[in-house]
């Protein structure tokens, strides 16, 4: 009998102990692309290709501007907010105003798209982000190596002909 | 002092035609091939120099300073170094260098100098050895050579300019219908050449009628020089191409005759011809829209031309500039983003390209493509 007692306060205690709240630890959003992508990029090369030229394999097919037409002085500045989600753009420098010099931004996935397709820098000018001016394309995303490279491409009549591309690093 | 005034001047100003690419676009002497001590005519074609399309009323003349310096007028020069106009930009100097230089033959083995306006505020790149293109005198000791029976100069040669053919008498063969004999050709009271062209296609004949123009110079020691230009001495039509020169060489009564080795007929067979490449102009990228920057490419370009610019016309707007980069390659960078902002309606561009002497290299209209919004 004082054994089946000792039994019985025993699974007692252990199922009272077993009531405790489980600790999950604190909630944290996802690491997104912006906050791989805020701040300031300044330029390390500069490309135009021509994607007419490349699709007939004909020379020339680029021409690297790095050193004309003030490319040197360009830079991009992406800002976020506290939550790192993104909110205006300022380009400076005075090179050629080939997109949008400042707005609004986001990106079409704040997450790496796993089908491979690239990622895209939206350029808005409003900041409800309904007016949507220019789109950069990115190549390379930022990393370890704090690289990042997005190509402006333009179309006509829906055919792609030329690509401006520009490699950047944070500043 | 004023020579050491003018070497003063000399030393101030070098340093900018070594910059420069002033570079005379030719130069040739008639003879091709000639001695210290004879009248000779040198040409140079200026194009693409300051002097290029110069009038005859501001003058070329030549600042010579090897072997020395014969006229010390930077301005104002004498007659002597004053330079005579052929056609176009082509102009021309007689002189004696052995008499010019007032130096013995055989201390003169090459000309150097440049070409400026006679006020010396124009000038050309030098013709000197450092540029390839120093006046040479002929050395005759290949010709005089024991062996040597032909030779011709320059190696280069070409339809439309000097060639010096030169033979050495005392070793041509004569006789060779009955035993040959060595040398005979060398006693000859004068020596011809009875020539033609591409196997004897075109001939011009050792016979009476053509006594005029057949004759051979005598340069001493049995070595004799013929001067011809073959387009104008075989009478060639535009067009046709010169493959080999066949010659044989007798006084006018044929009694001696000057053949080969073994008795043969001489050929001097036609240079390789040089093929330079061909310039060409890139409109980059091959589409371009008001909103993109253009790059007009010219590879290859002429040795001559010392630069480029362009004028871009859209609708009422005009916009000019140079291009940079080498003979290589020269390449226009035109922001058309920032030059046809306000050119709501322009549908087209047009662009001039001329050279630095105002010679229109293209002229073309380039349509502007409409870009997806």
């Amino acid at each position: 009998m004082k054994k089946t007692s000792l039994i019985l306060m025993f699974i007692l205690v252990m199922q009272l102990i077993g009531c405790n709240k489980t600790d999950d630890g604190v909630f944290t959003e996802p690491i997104t692309m912006y906050e791989k992508m805020v701040g300031t990029w300044t330029i390390s090369k500069v490309a135009q290709k021509d994607l007419i030229a490349i699709a007939a394999s004909s020379k020339p097919d680029q021409i690297l501007l790095t050193n004309k037409f003030d490319f040197k002085t360009f830079t991009i500045t992406l800002n976020v907010d506290e939550k790192f989600a993104p909110t205006t753009f300022e380009v400076g420098g005075t090179s050629p105003q080939l997109f949008l010099q400042s707005g609004y931004w986001k990106l079409n996935n704040p997450f790496p798209n796993t089908d491979g397709k690239p990622l895209v820098i939206e350029l808005y000018s409003d900041e409800a982000k309904t007016v949507l001016i220019d789109e950069l394309s990115i190549s390379t995303v930022p990393g370890a190596k704090k690289t990042l490279v997005f190509d402006l491409i333009r179309e006509s009549n829906g055919v792609a002909y030329v690509d401006y591309e520009y490699s950047l690093k944070a500043n | 002092m004023k020579k050491i005034v003018y070497t003063l001047l000399l030393m101030l100003v070098a340093p900018f035609w070594l910059m420069s690419q002033n570079a005379i676009q030719e130069i040739w002497t008639q003879p091709a091939a000639f001695k210290a001590d004879e009248m000779i005519s040198v040409f140079f074609d200026v194009t693409g120099t300051p002097l290029d399309g110069i009038s005859e009323s501001e003058g070329v003349r030549v600042w010579t300073w090897f072997p020395n310096n014969p006229d010390e007028n930077w301005a104002n020069p004498s007659e002597k170094t004053k330079l005579k106009h052929v056609n176009g930009n082509i102009w021309r100097w007689d002189l004696n260098p052995a008499q010019l230089y007032n130096l013995p033959a055989n201390q003169i083995t090459g000309i150097y100098g440049q070409l400026q306006n006679y006020a010396g505020t124009k000038i050309t790149d030098a013709f000197a050895p450092d540029k390839g293109n120093a006046i040479t005198v002929y050395s005759l000791s290949t010709i005089l050579a024991d062996d040597a029976i032909i030779e011709y100069y320059p190696k280069q040669f070409t339809q439309d300019r000097p060639l010096s053919i030169l033979i050495n008498a005392n070793n041509t063969w004569s006789d060779c219908e009955s035993t040959p004999t060595k040398g005979k050709l060398a006693s000859a009271p004068d020596i011809r050449m009875h020539g033609g062209v591409n196997g004897w296609d075109i001939q011009v004949m050792n016979n009476t009628e053509n006594l005029a123009k057949t004759a051979l110079t005598h340069l001493g020691n049995g070595i004799y020089r013929k001067d011809i230009v073959l387009n104008d001495y075989f009478g060639l039509a535009a067009n046709y191409t010169v493959t080999g020169i066949n010659m044989v060489f007798a006084d006018k009564t044929w009694a001696y005759q000057g053949k080969g080795l073994n008795c043969a007929d001489f050929y001097i067979q036609t240079p390789e011809k040089v093929v330079e490449a061909v310039p060409t102009l890139i409109f980059f990228p091959q589409k371009v829209s008001k909103k993109d920057l253009l790059c007009i490419l010219r590879q290859n370009n002429e040795s001559s031309l010392t630069g480029l610019t362009y004028t871009l016309t859209a609708g009422t707007l005009t916009h000019s500039g140079d291009f940079e980069g080498t003979t290589k390659e020269m390449i226009a960078y035109i922001n058309l983003v920032d030059l046809l902002k306000d050119s709501n309606d322009v549908e087209k561009i047009h662009v001039t390209i001329k050279s630095k002497t105002g010679k229109i290299i293209s002229e073309t209209d380039i349509p502007l493509v409409q870009i997806n919004d």
